[in-house]
């Protein structure tokens, strides 16, 4: 299988900070990786570098085996979507014209929406549980369905990578497990790779193929999520002690802090 | 509504206004000192077409009326309408890039840069005409122009724009002309009056020179905006979301941003500063047809040139033999019927 997403030996940097430091990585087509780690560990800067928001000081990333600094952004739009964390938006659209937005790649200029992009926009919405929401404006509607939104627009970009910037890291757990069983439906049934960063251990654990764990700016570890999430690498990355709980159902333990 | 079924109206909301347009038109070109009745204004204008013209017969109208149509009343309204036209465009496109509703056509310092322009042109006194604009315009449009490049190369870091960084920097070169205008203007107190009226803006100077010259930068000026609707759009919604959508988003800010204040330069220079329409008229059409600026922008244009025409119609005519500064009545106007939907539209959701 081929990579989604190749990530060679990167460096970046804000000012004299360095964010990230010689970040290697290779994601597989059709995988679900959730990248971990505390704040500042630099799991947002990595995200914003893949998906050519910000550009690496050093190092090279080739998205569908492509160089990044070859694709213009309407052609990265159809391969790579982006869920955003939630920003204001002080202007008045409906949840549909936000959705339809994400067909922006596939338009021309003067062009007004073709029957098709009606129809993926619509399939894009069923699929997202946001048909109903069509007709009210942005403002009207909840924080985890706004999420949903979001994800909606990037499925209208019938893109073959997602990424998500902490999804779920202002829902409560009802609406936290309504978006990752979204995402895991849309990487299983449709075959989208996702790429999210999350904070939360346990659910990256329950739903994630891999886990990256990141601190400092560099990759502590890589791999699968009972590898990766060890006693020893979560006290060495966020300076706390846990428990590892063995649960009957998962194969992955339930990770809890000691309290002294 | 959504803007695929606002679509369906959107023809008829812009053939409304067109024909609101046409009718205040010719009601402005009627009014003024001299009464000149609406079916000789009709038969004037069709008499200039050139298939038309052997059909109407105008000998039986004074030939100071036909004179006061053609050369003082219609060039006046027109560029009025176009000056209007472009304000409330380039107000709705920087409300759009700056994802601020408080920004204006003003607010890269296109006000104050011409207004130094122009006082720097009063006082060297000069009185030429070239083309059909006084020096003054001309100092007025450098000033403008120059400004905005100022600022847009003050706040650009790299390759990158920040329009908060417009925004500021557009502030402090604002105030530190105002302030050099001042000092210009206390050193100069025998033309303190003509500084001022420009200032205050007019369109008493209108001829048909100016017009054909400035009709053809904004005409594609606009067209060009309007092309960009769709990216309009994205960025209101966030800059990083709208550059994974696809739109390119360094290239849209610099088109817009460069574009914009070379169409308010044009009009501040031919106009002098008019505040407000900039500001007033793309909120007034998003309280009442949402924020889309694929509806947005093409009614901006003709709202923006009714909601001046009517304006400079009033400050030429509201009292007799004198005239008002079009931009006093744009504010004296303006500001309470804005608030008053503003009120409105918190109540209950207008529309």
């Amino acid at each position: 299988m081929s990579n989604a997403v190749e990530v060679r030996n990167i460096y970046f940097s804000y000012g004299y900070e360095e964010v990230l430091k010689n970040i290697d990585l290779s994601i597989q087509e059709g995988a679900f990786i959730s990248i971990l780690g505390p704040n500042g560990s630099g799991k947002t800067t990595l995200l914003k570098n893949i998906c050519k928001l910000l550009k690496p000081l050093k190092g090279e990333i080739f998205v569908d085996d492509k160089d990044l600094n070859k694709i213009a952004f309407k052609e990265l739009a159809k391969i790579m979507a982006v869920a955003h964390q939630d920003s204001n938006v002080n202007f008045e659209f409906t949840v549909y014209d936000i959705v339809m937005m994400g067909r922006y790649p596939y338009q021309k200029r003067f062009k007004s929406e073709s029957e098709n992009d009606v129809k993926i926009v619509k399939r894009a919405m069923e699929n997202t549980e946001t048909w109903a929401l069509r007709e009210k404006s942005i403002h009207e509607i909840s924080g985890g369905e706004r999420q949903r939104v979001i994800i909606a627009r990037a499925l209208a970009q019938e893109p073959k990578i997602l990424l998500l910037d902490e999804p779920i890291s202002q829902l409560d757990i009802k609406h936290q497990i309504n978006i990752l069983n979204l995402c895991k439906r849309l990487n299983r049934e449709e075959k989208i790779t996702i790429i999210t960063t999350l904070h939360d251990i346990n659910l990256a654990a329950r739903y994630s193929d891999y886990i990256l764990l990141m601190n400092k700016g560099e990759i502590k570890a890589f791999g699968l999520p009972e590898s990766v999430l060890t006693k020893e690498n979560i006290q060495d990355v966020y300076g706390i002690e846990v428990k590892l709980i063995k649960l009957d159902d998962y194969k992955v333990p339930y990770i809890v802090p000691v309290s002294s | 509504m959504t803007y695929l079924r606002q679509k369906k109206y959107y023809k008829i909301y812009m053939l409304i206004l067109l024909l609101i347009f046409i009718f205040i038109s010719i009601m402005a070109t009627t009014l003024g000192t001299v009464k000149i009745p609406a079916r000789d204004v009709v038969k004037i204008v069709l008499s200039k077409i050139n298939f038309l013209s052997e059909k109407i017969d105008i000998s039986n109208i004074k030939k100071s009326n036909i004179f006061i149509v053609l050369n003082i009343r219609l060039p006046r309204i027109i560029l009025a309408s176009l000056v209007g036209a472009v304000l409330s465009v380039v107000g709705t496109c920087y409300q759009a890039i700056f994802r601020n509703p408080m920004a204006d056509p003003y607010v890269m310092g296109a006000s104050s840069g011409a207004a130094f322009g122009a006082t720097f042109g009063i006082i060297l006194g000069f009185n030429n005409t070239v083309l059909g604009f006084g020096l003054t315009s001309l100092f007025a449009f450098a000033g403008a122009l120059l400004t905005t490049l100022i600022v847009y190369n003050l706040a650009k870091v790299g390759n990158k724009i920040s329009t908060t960084s417009v925004l500021l920097a557009g502030i402090v070169v604002s105030s530190l002309l105002s302030s050099v205008i001042s000092i210009m203007m206390v050193l100069n107190h025998d033309e303190l009056a003509k500084i001022v009226t420009w200032t205050m803006g007019s369109f008493n100077g209108a001829n048909w020179k100016q017009i054909i010259i400035v009709t053809i930068p904004i005409f594609l000026g606009i067209i060009v905006l309007s092309s960009m609707t769709k990216e309009m759009n994205a960025v209101v919604i966030g800059e990083e979301s709208a550059q994974n959508l696809g739109v390119n988003i360094e290239l849209v800010k610099k088109i817009i941003l460069i574009l914009s204040s070379f169409l308010a330069a044009c009009a501040v220079s031919v106009s002098g500063i008019i505040g407000f329409v900039g500001l007033i008229v793309p909120h007034l059409f998003r309280l009442i047809f949402g924020s889309d600026h694929r509806i947005l922008i093409p009614i901006s244009v003709i709202g923006g040139a009714i909601f001046l025409l009517i304006c400079d119609t009033l400050a030429r005519t509201a009292l007799n033999g004198i005239e008002i500064p079009v931009g006093i009545i744009t504010s004296i106007f303006g500001g309470p019927f804005f608030l008053y939907l503003l009120r409105k539209s918190k109540r209950n959701k207008f529309i």
